[in-house]
């Protein structure tokens, strides 16, 4: 079987692409960044000794770490509106969707980080007068940054290419482009291939920053 | 108020069902040296961590400067007057030398930056490691470290010292360096605890030794009693460990 590949229908679609790219990045980049808050968040909360934050941060990382993000997304943008009528817009549901299933990723990641920080360094810092609230921002959480940019790196890749799903409620990201321009053209190896690399390039660009800033934090 | 600036009254310390710590007093006065011994596991380094609150009473009660620690309003107060140094150093690895040094003063007492590092210079200098101001806590020797530890203490202006085995996890050749830091601090004045070993150190600066025991004070004397006419059988037995 011979298939002739016809790279120039891309020609016309280019721009079309480019859109979607431009939608990929933009929820990628708010999702993450509400990713990094979230997690934070719930980290603390599973490592303070307040019995109540534990539990609900404990209940948080299993419910959505372990919920399909497919179904989060059709759920809170379908399920949602038919319980409770409240709409959310498509982009804004997929930015919850995946900022809250990353979140809980990340809070797992986080507290990894900080426990790898020695016992030690909490006590010398309480022994020199700081407060809890100084001895994590000072002390324990430059320390912890340390350890968790590799993960955290990796997780973000993670994501950015779990945005892809949010094309199931209809936004037009780089994945729903390509499907849409293949449906018109019947050349999927052609777009397919394009948004793979299109992918591919992307993260090598977040990996690459990742090794920066580890380069950076390591000097130190 | 008397001259005691620590006042240890009946203590219980339990860690889970295990007793740490059982039912123990002791007074310390100003500007006294009070070393701590016994074998490893007799809670000694706990007593310590009990006095700056790092462990919770099970209890019975502390007073530093006649301040409860019970009382947990006092607890910063109390950590402002005690300056501990740990057994593995814990010096702040993302900081330099300098800046492990004046970072608690400015945040801590509101210094400002620059009186702070003329502080944290003038005490660099007394524990002689004012060449190393801008590395990293790694790059320096165990023995340094412990000195730049001592130096993060003192810019505190504490009245008490605590010393938690700040010698166990040296090389002996740097156990020295630290030891002399510590002789001289005994010179200004400073009331100082200290959990050693070092049984030279105790001989010579202590003004009173300190011995437990299975989570008890079992002997609490003089340095020439304690050494030379020891009360307790396992006082005895344990010198003649120690000594040889």
């Amino acid at each position: 079987m011979d298939y002739t590949f016809h790279f120039e229908v891309l020609e016309s679609y280019w721009t079309w692409l480019a859109k979607g790219l431009w939608i990929t990045i933009y929820i990628s980049i708010i999702s993450m960044f509400l990713a990094l808050i979230i997690g934070l968040i719930v980290s603390i909360c599973r490592l303070s000794k307040i019995n109540i934050l534990v539990i609900f941060s404990q209940s948080y990382i299993e419910i959505f770490r372990g919920i399909p993000l497919f179904v989060f997304i059709i759920w809170l943008y379908y399920g949602l509106a038919m319980v409770s009528g409240i709409n959310f817009e498509p982009v804004t549901a997929g930015i919850i969707c995946l900022s809250m299933q990353h979140g809980g990723y990340l809070a797992e990641i986080y507290r990894a980080g900080i426990q790898a920080v020695s016992r030690g360094q909490w006590e010398a810092s309480f022994s020199l007068g700081f407060s809890i609230i100084n001895t994590f921002a000072r002390i324990i959480f430059p320390q912890a940054v340390k350890i968790i940019i590799p993960p955290t790196a990796n997780m973000f890749i993670g994501l950015f290419k779990d945005s892809a799903l949010v094309s199931i409620i209809g936004v037009n990201e780089l994945m729903r482009q390509s499907q849409i321009a293949t449906s018109l053209t019947f050349r999927p190896f052609e777009f397919y291939t394009v948004t793979a690399l299109i992918y591919i390039v992307l993260t090598l660009c977040l990996s690459q920053i990742a090794k920066f800033l580890e380069l950076k934090m390591s000097n130190k | 108020m008397g001259n005691d600036i620590i006042k240890i009254e009946n203590i219980k310390k339990y860690f889970k069902e295990i007793l740490v710590l059982n039912d123990v007093s002791l007074k310390i006065q100003r500007s006294n040296v009070v070393v701590i011994c016994g074998p490893s596991g007799c809670g000694k380094s706990t007593l310590l961590r009990c006095l700056n609150g790092l462990e919770d009473l099970s209890s019975g009660d502390i007073f530093i400067n006649d301040k409860s620690i019970l009382d947990k309003k006092n607890l910063r107060e109390i950590r402002l007057e005690l300056g501990m140094v740990f057994q593995q150093f814990n010096l702040f690895p993302h900081k330099t030398v300098l800046e492990n040094i004046i970072l608690s003063p400015i945040i801590n007492l509101g210094i400002n930056k620059d009186e702070a590092i003329v502080i944290g210079r003038k005490l660099l200098e007394r524990v002689g490691i004012l060449q190393k101001e801008n590395e990293f806590p790694s790059s320096l020797s165990g023995g340094q470290q412990q000195r730049v530890a001592i130096a993060r203490g003192l810019a505190m202006q504490p009245k008490i010292m605590m010393f938690d085995e700040p010698t166990s996890a040296l090389d002996p050749e740097m156990i020295k360096e630290v030891l002399d830091v510590m002789i001289e601090l005994t010179h200004d004045g400073m009331t100082m605890i200290v959990v050693t070993h070092e049984m030279g150190f105790a001989k010579e600066v202590a003004d009173k030794i300190v011995m437990m025991d299975e989570g008890r004070i079992i002997e609490e004397n003089e340095p020439n009693e304690f050494f030379n006419n020891p009360q307790n059988d396992r006082t005895k037995h344990f010198l003649s460990k120690i000594l040889n």
